[in-house]
């Protein structure tokens, strides 16, 4: 994908029918490919890292892999950030690599007919528009398709070890 | 023949891998001047099973290598010729060739064949030469011609062949199958059509036209299509083959398209010996001509006696008959024939001999038996989960009233002490001898001694150390840049030596042992030492911190830094700089240290240190406000609380802790991972002595929580390496812990990360 | 009954390839690495047929075949060589040594299951 700012792009190549798992991050409403979803789970237990960003928030035991938990709100300064009973991890597998991130809420998973989405227009939005593959619509709902695995391994997220140094 | 040979290929893999090991250990230990008879048996067999297996499974370059190898060590091994230390750089030359081949097999790539070319042409200039030392000849052919073989197995390159096919044209598909064959032999060489049937042989409709359909119409029709229209009997081609490959080669590239018994071949180029030459090439013969030779020549085996005809057909139902004169054809009982007379006893005294070794027998078939890694690596991690899973269960047990669930408490204290015993019995299966790492170095060590001319000798000692799989292969870089370095760098030219008064031939030595819960390897030359001057001077230079002051211990461990070398000339051995900090590294990186002792002009001996084992470790878990870490016991020297006069503030240094005479840097824990303690102060918190390669610290912590064995998890596989921590585990409570990186502590001090 | 074969050679992959075929055939087969592998297992219990290669260690096929022959239940039990080396000292020193017939290899698993029916059936 070109780095130019476009007044609209192109959906994302390869992102067509499927099944999309919805979650919220504040007001907006995201969806990401379902296949990238391993478990979700409650929020507990995390392990801090010494010396890391704020919006990584530790490491869990997930029966016996030690996985980190990001959370996406901190990241995008969305919302209130609270961790309560209703707190939601998704765990993600993305390629072997198991991180999972905090969100507001999971709502469905929905299955998206090509004709449902929508280029992007030149939207501000908190989550770089690098990521963003696309515009959904369900009924009312307007959900912005993430490419959840770009953003999460790139180098801003520091869940990698590329970064120089 | 609807077998998939594929399944043999990875045993082939392993066991050609395995002769050629041994080929080479062999091949290095022989003395060219006194060889060891057995040696060369042993090297010939091995060379001979790879060229058969090879030969098995259609893997033909290497039979191709592996037959003029052969050849000429079957020489050597009867006497024929003398060895020559030529031979034995050929022989080697050839192993490796081999060995490449057979990689480029096992991962499904093209081998160099010019590299195989290269080393058959130097094997077979070495037999001829050597014969014209026997029998004085003219000069050996550089390339392939054809001259006379001097047996059957010295085969030249290109052979002139009469292949004559016999094809039962029953189904019509004669002339399917010999296309096929054509293109197989055009593969091979060149071919001419001597003799063929005529093109339309009979145009006898299908007889099988009245039969009830089996695919036979369809086949009709096709026929019909292609105007093929030969009846129901044998066609008959005479070919001329020109090719370079053997007799073998091409029956193999033939046996998926024909049957044996539908081929004869016969070598042009050899003057024609009738029977036996036919029957030499056809792979299989019998020791007593036969009633019918011309099929049975063909078909690559043999009996010595008659198959008499009559009774082969009487025994018709079995479809067999004996040779010897042998009693009738076995019946039910499946007992060997026995010569006429057979005694009843006989059988009976069979059976009970059956009956007992049967059972010894089995036990002696498989003394050991082979496992994928993958299998072990899983059983591994199991017992990881039970170990945790049994300090979940100690933890949960230990806030019950003891008194009354002790019957639960003893089961539990059993239950660690099985724990205990099964994970040490499966971390032993990950151990193998260190000898898979030291067989590689007389190879390495020969080669470079050869390059650099110096007289170098090995000495391995403790080769039956076991350690970890997984250290094996890590460790074998390393140790091979440690002794390319001994060879390169330490032990000098015989001119130096004898100058020196040493002996012209230098020795290094490589020995492994267990000193408590880590494994010793030591690389020791007794060439000319380190020099002191021409480190420290050399690390000026770099800007390293070094002085005068230092011991020479910690010389030495200067040569360590990035980019280091003191050489004088850059050998394309070594000498860049690029090595030793490579080598620290992955010895750090697998928890284990290297030490450096040397006398100038004695020696030098490093020493490097590796833990057993890699995944479970004993540690001493540590509060740090809300959170536990966890300290490697080996790396603790002890604890204590401090006196409030033994903490002291050094400008310029931060705090530093008295302590028995010694002044320790008091490394905050919560400072340097910017947590909220309970303890500020250190005298109220408590104080960890830790040490890595000479080098101590005082952790200061919150408290001792407790000691347990913990299994190491990884950190980095789905996160990223963090400065201070070496990896994370899961505690009794099932909560992450994270385990301290002391040696990268005490390194960077209190400036933290 | 099965008939029992034993096969003997030092190449763990010929082996494994020789018994397959065979077993695949209906017929029960042993292993032994090396001639006196295969002579302790021969004399343990008894064969119908007897495989042997001649390159071995410990014992090569020429002794195992000579010792089988000076086993009563072994006299007459058909005993082929695999080998590699099909040249005429080749074969008359199996036949010196009472070898049945011999099979050069690299044969293909067919051919195998062609000489050993004609052999034992």
């Amino acid at each position: 994908m070109s780095d130019t700012v476009m007044e609209h792009k192109e959906p994302h190549a390869g992102v067509g029918a499927g099944e999309y798992l919805t979650f919220t991050l504040g007001i907006e409403e995201y969806g990401i490919d379902i296949l990238k979803v391993q478990e979700i789970r409650g929020y507990d237990a995390v392990t801090t890292i010494a010396n890391s960003p704020e919006f990584i928030k530790g490491v869990i035991n997930l029966r016996g892999t030690i996985v980190p938990i990001v959370d996406l709100r901190i990241k995008f300064h969305l919302g209130n950030v609270e961790y309560n009973e209703f707190t939601v991890v998704i765990i993600l597998n993305l390629s072997g690599r198991i991180v999972g991130i905090v969100v507001d809420g999971v709502s469905d998973v929905i299955t998206l007919e090509p004709a449902q989405i929508n280029p992007v227009p030149n939207l501000v939005s908190s989550i770089d528009t690098r990521f963003i593959v696309g515009l959904g619509t369900v009924g009312e709902h307007m959900l912005i398709l993430v490419d959840i695995e770009s953003l999460m391994t790139s180098q801003e997220m520091a869940l990698l070890d590329n970064v120089a140094g | 023949m609807g077998i998939d040979m594929s399944q043999f290929y990875q045993v082939f893999f392993d066991e050609s891998a395995e002769h050629l090991g041994e080929m080479e250990r062999l091949l290095l230990e022989i003395d060219v001047d006194n060889p060891d008879i057995e040696q060369l048996n042993a090297i010939f067999r091995a060379a001979h099973s790879i060229k058969g297996g090879s030969g098995t499974f259609g893997f033909t370059d290497m039979t191709s290598v592996t037959h003029i190898l052969e050849t000429l060590l079957d020489k050597l091994r009867k006497g024929e010729m003398a060895p020559r230390t030529e031979m034995v750089d050929a022989f080697l030359e050839a192993a490796d060739v081999l060995k490449d081949q057979l990689n480029c097999h096992v991962n499904g790539t093209d081998a160099d064949k010019s590299l195989a070319e290269a080393i058959c042409e130097k094997l077979r200039l070495l037999t001829d030469a050597g014969q014209a030392e026997s029998a004085p000849q003219p000069s050996p052919q550089p390339a392939a011609t054809t001259t006379k073989p001097k047996a059957p197995d010295t085969r030249p390159a290109t052979h002139t062949y009469t292949i004559t096919f016999t094809l039962d044209n029953a189904s019509g598909k004669a002339r399917g199958t010999f296309d096929n064959l054509l293109q197989e032999l055009g593969r091979l060489g060149t071919v001419e059509t001597l003799e063929q049937p005529e093109p339309q042989e009979t145009a006898k409709p299908e007889k099988e036209k009245g039969k009830k359909g089996k695919g036979k119409k369809d086949g009709k029709k096709s026929k019909d299509k292609t105007g093929k229209k030969a009846g129901g009997e044998a066609l008959r081609w005479k070919l001329k083959l020109v090719t370079d490959s053997d007799v073998e080669t091409i029956r193999g590239s033939l046996e998926f398209v024909i049957d044996p018994t539908q081929v004869v071949i016969e070598t042009m180029d050899e003057p024609a010996q009738p029977a036996t030459a036919a029957a030499e090439e056809d792979g299989y013969g019998f020791f007593e001509p036969l009633p019918v030779t011309a099929a049975e020549d063909a078909q690559g085996y043999g009996f010595f006696t008659d198959i008499p005809a009559p009774a082969a057909a009487a025994e018709d139902a079995q479809g067999y008959g004996f040779f010897v004169d042998v009693q009738a054809p076995l019946n039910a009982q499946a007992e060997p024939p026995k010569t006429p007379a057979p005694p009843p006893r006989a059988p009976e005294a069979a059976k009970k001999a059956v009956a007992q070794p049967a059972a010894s027998s089995a036990t002696t078939e498989t003394s050991s038996i082979r496992v994928s890694v993958e299998k072990v690596d899983q059983l591994i991690n199991l017992v990881g989960e039970l170990v945790i899973t049994q300090a979940m269960l100690a933890q949960t047990a230990s806030t019950v009233d003891s008194v009354l669930y002790e019957a639960l408490q003893n089961g539990l204290a059993q239950l660690e002490r099985n724990t205990r015993d099964m994970q040490e019995s499966v971390m032993s299966i990950r151990m193998l001898p260190i000898s898979f790492v030291f067989s590689r170095f007389p190879r390495v060590v020969r080669d470079l001694a050869g390059k650099l001319d110096k007289q170098v000798e090995l000495v391995t000692v403790g080769e039956n150390t076991e350690l970890d799989k997984g250290l094996i292969e890590r460790i074998a870089d390393p140790l091979t840049h440690l002794v390319r370095n001994s060879l390169d760098h330490g032990i000098e030219t015989p001119e130096k030596r004898i100058a020196a008064g040493k002996d012209p031939k230098g020795t290094i030595t490589l020995s492994a042992s267990h000193q408590g819960g880590a494994i010793v390897i030591e690389v020791a030359d007794d060439g000319a030492g380190l020099n002191r001057e021409k480190i420290l001077s050399k690390a000026a230079e770099r800007g390293l911190d070094a002085s005068e002051s230092m011991t020479d211990q910690e010389v030495w461990q200067l040569i360590f830094a990035p980019g280091f070398s003191t050489a004088d000339i850059v050998t394309d051995v070594s000498g860049r700089g690029v090595g030793m900090d490579v080598v620290i590294r992955n010895i750090t990186e697998m928890g284990g240290n290297v030490e450096i002792d040397s006398v100038t002009g004695r020696g030098t001996k490093m020493t490097v240190r590796l833990p057993l084992t890699l995944a479970i470790l004993d540690g001493m878990s540590v509060a740090l406000g809300d959170s536990t870490y966890v300290v490697p016991m080996g790396m603790i020297v002890e604890t204590f609380q401090p006196n409030p006069e033994d903490v002291k503030a050094v400008t310029g240094q931060g705090e530093v802790v008295h302590i028995r005479g010694e002044y320790l840097p008091l490394l905050a824990l919560h400072k340097i991972f910017n947590m909220e303690p309970k303890f500020r102060d250190p005298t109220q918190g408590v104080l960890v002595m830790i040490e890595d390669k000479g080098k101590r610290a005082a952790l200061f912590v919150d408290a001792l929580v407790g000691q347990q064995q913990v299994v190491i998890k990884s950190l980095e596989s789905n996160y990223r390496k963090v400065s201070g921590v070496s990896g994370a585990t899961i505690m009794g409570d099932g909560k992450v812990a994270m385990i301290l990186d002391v040696a990268a502590l005490i390194k960077t001090g209190q400036a933290g990360f | 009954m099965a008939k029992t074969i034993l096969t003997v050679d030092d190449s763990p992959s010929i082996r494994q390839m020789v018994s397959f075929t065979l077993k695949g055939a209906g017929y029960e087969v042993s292993e032994a690495a090396d001639g006196q592998d295969g002579l302790d297992k021969a004399k343990a219990k008894s064969f119908n047929l007897v495989l042997t290669d001649q390159n071995m260690p410990r014992m090569d096929g020429l002794t195992l075949i000579k010792s089988l022959r000076g086993l009563p239940q072994y006299k007459a039990t058909p005993i082929l060589m695999l080998t590699t080396e099909a040249g005429d000292d080749m074969k008359a020193q199996g036949r010196a040594a009472g070898a049945t017939g011999w099979l050069v290899k690299p044969f293909d698993p067919q051919k195998l299951l062609d000489v050993v029916q004609k052999v034992i059936g």
